[in-house]
């Protein structure tokens, strides 16, 4: 519980910073950035002759020595992610063929446009050229056997992500950097290199390790010695004394933080900011988290209070600060990755609330700033994540609605009471799982603790595996044949049989996508592994392994899967209309699937599998068991699957469910036929497990209970469901009172998670006409916000058609 | 418990925020022994069931008219027009318009089905201080099925809520008194002859059953429609005042602006709506009004 945080409003000067800030990084129009590609191209080639991860270590120091610095005027923390504001940084050591096709194209997308101007073009694919054929998607697609290809090819799995992306999905220990500092990390790399005994085989490769952390870490000291020196000009050229003695408190800042402990509050934040920072300048993968903000930087806060060092004002205006530094780190992807990711989404997740390891309330006043500072900066990062454990006070609840009701998507609600006992259901420690924290989506996982890529695997497409199972194992639009089978649909005579050869198919998906990730993951270890990550992570330096060798304490990764509810639909209508009322033979409806319910007939067989079956998120167990059984036989097959790491070291090396589709649904709804809930072809899948667009009927209620119904216990990786309401719900008190209990209802029923987006169709619908008013308008997509703008056609009507709870 | 006994329902409304505390699922009665011009429920009025047409649904396949055993349904040439005479609400053509062009409203359902809807939101009712609402229609018009219903609530633990437009007589409301735990009462019109012409039944009752409910101790709303030009009037809200300073000072005056979300119903129904010019109130006449009443020491909520 917290002790003196009150409600408090920011000086006109503290606001006027926030909103310039902000205002800055909205206007700026993005363009890509070639200086890591630059000075992470020059040390390769310079270092040939060291192992990889050494030569990684010099190319990430390379980086941090030449790129250029900037300070934003009037930002009160230093580092940035690329040479100019919100540019776009290239890594090209993931994949660079995307390059070669897309570059003239990166202005013109849908979404996610970026500017490139003529020299950084001709620079990109001079660099580009030098990398063609040694790149992580180079190795990917000389090592995937044929199975898995045509499996990617077909669309059941898709891992363009990994393959183009790397891992990322961690969350570093930055309790560990604000105790001991870089220099600290350092000397105890070199205290574990001293007692090596090289004469052991194995050591060897554990010198290399240590020594490649080392430089890693020295590279991080001297990056904020560049920003001491500039912060130091600028301010002898400032005219203005408060922007001079802004300076000198940047330069007096990064002259003691990140190489030694944090003393202070300002000096915590600047240090958390310097390590979450360069982890992403070190690897490509995005998702990397903030962790529990409010818990690791509480003492120092609560000390700055009681010692008058610090004012909740101004501890609130410097998060806002950090805010807008985290909404900075912008991403490029190539195409094939954007369109599952819409709105250039970096999901740095914060965790607020819960409770400690010790099991007592987290709440504190750093909680309840960070709710205030996030209100105040409201762009799409952090991904707010919010914790509710019965233990927490109500006025925290309240104060999490009230930030709901502002509508831009956060903070996405979380329930200890069923994703505690989930994660030591895997084998997590008691301790460890109570002090979970979300990374990128919804997905939990523990703090400085949990390596490798612990979220966003392969998705699973379960809408074409039952396509390809109505057709006989062959996917109608490829031609490719998965799992053959004997006979297709039309030939089947029970929901029973078709089940069997659904199973059958889905085993073999699974089956498919582990060798899938298994080739990944053994490329990804080899090519792109992180020292400096890998310092912050729990038992790496101990073991003297990366994260991606099985350096971590726990090692548990996950999907997501696409489609469940429109193949709990589909299987429902079968059931009901094909083979108990017999109003369609299987043949009829194979026929009309085939044709996309081409005609009148085929309309009105459409409506009929649209409106006369029951469909999930109505609370009707007909078709609510049919969804769990559907998602329990996937899971079954990937229990049997460990992954790379197993017998390296981590607890887990294990996979488990997902439903955090990001936007996936909507890409994943292409390459799909027409199917049996009424659905037509290409038309987007339902997103994580909320009902599919607009078959739920009877309200949030009926939605909550019958996700409640799943296994929920058993999606260790996140249920993510979506339910949009209208703004004039919480007008009054009494309406942040019926949310309120609308979330500790769900949540006391075992429900995993659930967001609300807070804007009116109307809203949505002028928006979509009227870019230019609506710059800030920030949406919920699934597991993350995007600005609207950014997001293409067809996933901006997919927003709007999300059935809009009157409350 | 005679479980025989049905009752007519037009629709059962999960996750209502504005018909009592809390989180609360609202039954809707069939039936009305008012006629109010400007009810928004238009297919609660009769007691019986009712074929309704959604134009905007129907891709004109014609297979209702197929099939319909009564040949109550043909074409012209904007949709289906129904004969509703021969309608003997069969729900033949309800089951094969695939596209939910012609539903039915009102399904008899028992005592104990109602229940378990009813129960599906249990655990949203104990956190929120919310549970159920018997709403229509008129709910006291199949007063046997709702006193045994309500009873039922009660002995699940439920709260229980009524909206009611006073029209029964003053034994059902003894009846209802221990299983209901809020009510919220319609105060339309104070002058008789108006109210006669505007709803179809004179107030007497409806006034008695106000003061009867006032005398048991009962836990009463006063929900006033604002109507304007029906009873927006300086008159009758100097005598709504009067009539509550009188009878029930200081209670909860619920003041609701007249909306227009049900008139496309009406047609849905083959009935006609008379009020198609009306606009709704201004937001600040609203407001003016509730000053008025807070004024006269009234609690007052606009719209809940």
């Amino acid at each position: 519980m917290y002790k003196t945080y009150k409600e408090c409003t920011l000086s006109n000067k503290q606001l006027k910073r926030i909103n310039q800030l902000k205002k800055e990084s909205l206007d700026v129009e993005q363009e890509v950035c070639v200086q890591r590609a630059r000075y992470l191209t020059e040390a390769y080639q310079e270092h040939t002759d060291e192992p990889l991860i050494k030569r990684r270590a010099y190319a990430f120091k390379n980086i941090l020595d030449n790129i250029d610095l900037f300070i934003e005027p009037g930002q009160l923390l230093a580092g940035n992610h690329a040479a100019s504001l919100r540019a776009a940084s290239i890594f090209p050591e993931y994949c660079v063929n995307w390059i070669f096709e897309e570059i003239d194209q990166l202005d013109k997308r849908p979404g996610d446009r970026f500017q490139v101007s003529p020299d950084t073009r001709k620079e990109l694919l001079e660099i580009a050229g030098w990398w063609k054929g040694k790149t992580l998607e180079d190795r990917c697609q000389a090592t995937l056997p044929a199975s898995v290809k045509d499996a990617y090819q077909a669309s059941v799995l898709s891992a363009n992500g990994n393959m183009t992306s790397g891992d990322g999905h961690i969350m570093l220990d930055f309790e560990k950097i604000l105790h001991y500092g870089a220099q600290g990390i350092i000397d105890e790399a070199k205290d574990n290199l001293d007692a090596l005994d090289l004469t052991v085989p194995g050591n060897h490769y554990k010198r290399i390790f240590y020594e490649s952390v080392i430089i890693t870490y020295e590279g991080m000291i001297d990056y904020a010695k560049r920003y001491v020196a500039l912060a130091k000009e600028l301010a002898a050229q400032a005219t203005a004394s408060e922007e001079k003695a802004n300076y000198l408190h940047i330069a007096d800042v990064c002259s003691h933080v990140p190489q030694y402990p944090a003393r202070t509050f300002a000096e915590g934040v600047q240090c958390v900011w310097f390590a979450h920072l360069l982890s992403q300048i070190e690897s490509n993968g995005h998702s990397m988290s903030f962790g529990r903000l409010d818990q690791y930087l509480y003492p120092y806060y609560k000390n700055d209070i009681e010692t008058e060092k610090c004012t909740q004002e101004k501890a609130t205006e410097l998060l806002a600060c950090l805010w807008i530094k985290a909404f900075g780190v912008v991403k490029i992807r190539p195409w094939s990755h954007t369109r599952f990711s819409g709105g250039d989404p970096t999901y740095q997740n914060l965790t607020l609330g819960g409770i400690t390891p010790e099991g007592d309330d987290a709440v504190n006043d750093l909680t309840m700033i960070c709710l205030d500072s996030v209100s105040l900066t409201r762009l799409t990062q952090p991904n707010v994540s919010a914790r509710f454990n019965e233990k927490n006070p109500q006025s925290y609840l309240e104060k999490c609605v009230e930030v709901i009701r502002l509508g831009f998507g956060m903070p996405a609600m979380h329930g200890d009471h069923v994703m505690i006992p989930s994660l030591i259901n895997r084998g997590v420690a008691p301790a460890d799982a109570n002090n979970y924290a979300i990374v990128g989506c919804i997905e939990p996982i523990i703090p400085g603790k949990f390596g490798y890529r612990s979220a966003g695997m392969s998705f699973t497409n379960f809408a074409k595996v039952l396509e390809i199972t109505l057709n006989g194992g062959t996917d109608p639009r490829t031609g490719i044949t998965l799992l053959k089978q004997d006979k297709d649909f039309a030939s089947m005579t029970s929901t029973e049989e078709l089940r069997k050869y659904y199973d059958a198919q889905m085993a073999y998906v699974v089956k498919t996508r582990v060798i899938g990730e298994h080739c990944i993951d053994y490329a990804i270890e080899e090519l792109v592994p992180d020292a400096f990550c890998s310092g912050l992570i729990q038992d790496c330096l101990k073991r003297g392994k990366n994260a991606k060798e099985g350096g971590s304490v726990y090692d548990m990764v996950t999907g997501p899967e696409t489609g469940i509810t429109n193949v709990a639909n589909s299987i429902a209508a079968i059931k009901k209309i094909v083979f108990e009322e017999k109003k369609l033979t299987p043949a009829e409806l194979l026929n009309v699937l085939h044709t996309n319910f081409e005609g009148e007939t085929g309309e009105n067989i459409r409506r009929m599998l649209l409106n006369k079956a029951p469909k999930f998120g109505n609370d009707d167990d007909y078709v609510d068991k049919i969804s769990s059984s559907v998602y329990l036989s996937f899971m079954k097959e990937q229990d049997r699957y460990p992954t790379t790491r197993i017998g390296r070291g981590p607890i887990g090396c294990l996979s488990y469910p997902c439903t955090a589709t990001i936007s996936g649904n909507v890409p994943s709804g292409l390459p799909v036929g027409a199917s049996p809930d009424g659905r037509k072809s290409g038309e987007p899948l339902s997103e994580g497990c909320s009902p599919y667009h607009g078959t739920d009927k009877l309200g949030p209620t009926a939605v909550l209970n019958s996700i409640a119904k799943m296994p929920n216990h058993l999606i260790t990786g996140g249920n993510l469901l979506n339910i949009r309401l209208a703004p004039s719900v919480m007008v009054s008190h009494d309406g942040i009172k019926k949310v309120m209990g609308l979330i500790q209802a769900f949540f006391a029923m075992d429900g995993w998670h659930v967001q609300f987006n807070v804007t009116s169709t109307e809203t949505l619908l002028d928006a979509k006409k009227n870019p230019e008013n609506y710059k800030d308008l920030v949406v919920r997509v699934a597991g993350y916000s995007a600005l609207f703008n950014d997001l293409e056609e067809k996933t901006k009507d997919d927003i709007i058609a999300r059935t809009e709870h009157e409350l | 418990m005679n479980n025989s006994i049905k009752g007519i329902i037009s629709e059962i409304e999960r996750y209502a925020v504005k018909d009592g505390p809390g989180i609360r699922t609202v039954v809707f009665f069939k039936g009305c022994p008012l006629k109010c011009i400007w009810c928004a429920n238009p297919e609660t009025q009769k007691n019986t069931h009712q074929l309704m047409y959604w134009p905007t649904r129907c891709i004109g396949c014609k297979k209702c008219i197929q099939i319909c055993p009564q040949k109550a349904l043909s074409w012209n040439t904007t949709g289906i027009m129904i004969n509703r005479s021969n309608c003997i609400s069969c729900n033949v053509c309800t089951n094969t318009c695939n596209s939910q062009a012609l539903t039915m409203s009102g399904e008899l359902k028992n005592v104990e089905e109602v229940l378990d809807t009813i129960k599906k939101d249990n655990s949203f009712y104990q956190v929120s201080g919310g549970g159920v609402t018997f709403s229509g229609g008129e709910a006291t018009y199949q007063k046997d099925f709702l006193i045994q219903l309500a009873q039922r609530c009660k002995d699940e633990g439920i709260s229980t809520c009524i909206e009611t437009c006073g029209y029964a007589s003053q034994e059902v409301y003894q009846d209802l008194l221990p299983y209901i735990d809020y009510f919220f009462y319609d105060l339309k019109l104070i002058n008789e002859k108006k109210h006669t012409k505007y709803t179809g039944v004179s107030n007497k009752l409806i006034l008695s059953n106000f003061c009867y409910l006032q005398d048991a101790g009962a836990d009463v709303t006063v929900r006033i429609p604002i109507i304007p030009g029906i009873n927006n009037t300086e008159s009758n809200i100097n005598d709504s005042i009067h009539f509550l300073l009188e009878h029930a000072p200081g209670c909860h005056v619920s003041l609701l602006p007249y909306h227009r979300l049900g008139a496309s119903k009406y047609g849905k129904l083959d009935m006609h709506y008379s009020l198609e010019e009306l606009a709704p109130p201004s937001d600040e006449e609203m407001q003016s009004l509730k000053d008025l009443f807070v004024k006269h020491g009234f609690y007052v909520t606009i719209g809940e």
